[in-house]
């Protein structure tokens, strides 16, 4: 693993980063909206440079139960991306996709669920991919249900991150009627975001 | 005045006296280290992320590394008055949480549990109890009190794991 270089972005730097999550999250979220019929709406992407410890406080809730949708980005840069919905919003999305008024959490589901994450975070990183023209290849997706904390704290752990800080970018998705409600974090390893800037000449 | 203090993952937090509560909030395939001085009620926690650290990459938190951890964690508690032959530990993490699709390289959490194993024995640390591996995250609480360790995993309540400070668990060591 790389040292990681301690960069000091700058605020037109930081701008950049969120403006392309931005776009990668306006069409993530698009996506679900066509999937399952309804509203879907983003907050302003952060994007921050901080202590990874202090990632898993992005949570409402670290311990709530959530469903985690991950997968790893390689390419011309590599990353961490997941989806993590609260546990009432993962049964309401999947009952959505398969046309049923509830669901337990079994294979089906579960397939469903991992489905719904591919879908977003591949629309998420064909955008990027065609604003910077760096490509961007998707690992198949895993996904967990447990603690959200935990999920985060173990997609860090297989980062086999060794580096105590870590740019992050985190938009909060949901619905107009409050039945879904999801956090999307996106961790390039070291460089990631480097590269990135410089395919957009912010380098 | 008691403090409840939660462990980030890489942090370490000691605190002595009755009153206080040590967190580490959902554990995937991290490790929780418990470790108590019954004399001197000095309690230590230390969130554990990797198996093993690069001697150049330690940087601000030694407790992200097993090897690293436990000694940095023993130093800490030292330093409050513990003594080294008087700690007992108890551990609770290293779960495999990706069950849906494939997960073969992900398991992170056994190779965590097993460093965390070697470097207590190392240390000489008697390991009292373990809740360690399978497929659900946990959050383990070390109260000061009598190192009463306990784990809660979703949808469940919080069950004992060990208590550190017990006579019980104090018999068999040498005074």
């Amino acid at each position: 693993m790389g040292v990681q270089p301690q960069h000091t972005f700058t605020e037109e730097q930081f701008d950049a980063m969120r403006e392309i999550a931005n776009i990668g999250m306006g069409k993530a979220s698009a996506a679900l909206a066509d999937l399952v019929g309804t509203t879907i709406l983003i907050n302003v992407p952060q994007a921050v440079y901080t202590p990874i410890h202090t990632l898993p406080n992005i949570l409402r809730d670290p311990e709530q139960t959530t469903a985690g949708i991950y997968l790893q980005v390689t390419g011309d840069l590599f990353g961490h991306a997941t989806f993590i919905f609260e546990e009432q919003s993962a049964h309401r999305l999947a009952a959505m996709l398969l046309g049923q008024t509830e669901v337990h959490l079994d294979e089906v589901t579960a397939s469903a669920l991992m489905e719904i994450g591919n879908i977003m975070l591949s629309a998420y990183l064909t955008a990027i991919s065609d604003f910077t023209g760096l490509q961007l290849l998707p690992s198949p997706p895993v996904m967990a249900v447990d603690m959200g904390c935990a999920i985060l704290n173990t997609i860090i752990a297989n980062m086999q991150y060794l580096d105590d800080y870590a740019v992050t970018i985190a938009t909060d998705i949901y619905d107009p009627g409050g039945l879904i409600s999801g956090t999307f974090v996106f961790l390039p390893e070291p460089g990631g975001i480097s590269r990135i800037l410089a395919a957009i000449g912010m380098g | 005045m008691g403090v409840q203090l939660t462990v980030g993952m890489g942090e370490i937090h000691v605190v002595r006296g009755a009153g206080n509560v040590l967190t580490a909030l959902g554990l995937g395939s991290c490790i929780g280290v418990c470790l108590y001085d019954p004399l001197v009620r000095v309690a230590g926690m230390v969130h554990v992320v990797l198996p093993q650290s690069q001697a150049d990459k330690i940087g601000e938190l030694p407790g992200k590394f097993a090897d690293s951890a436990i000694p940095a964690t023993v130093q800490r508690m030292v330093e409050q008055g513990a003594s080294p032959s008087r700690l007992k530990a108890a551990i609770a993490g290293g779960a495999q949480l990706f069950q849906f699709g494939a997960s073969s390289t992900l398991d992170v959490g056994a190779r965590n549990a097993e460093a965390v194993v070697a470097a207590l024995r190392q240390a000489g640390i008697p390991l009292l109890a373990k809740d360690v591996g399978g497929s659900v995250g946990r959050t383990l609480r070390l109260i000061s009190d009598n190192g009463l360790v306990v784990v809660r995993t979703i949808g469940g309540a919080e069950r004992e794991l060990a208590t550190l400070g017990s006579i019980l668990a104090s018999s068999g060591v040498a005074a």
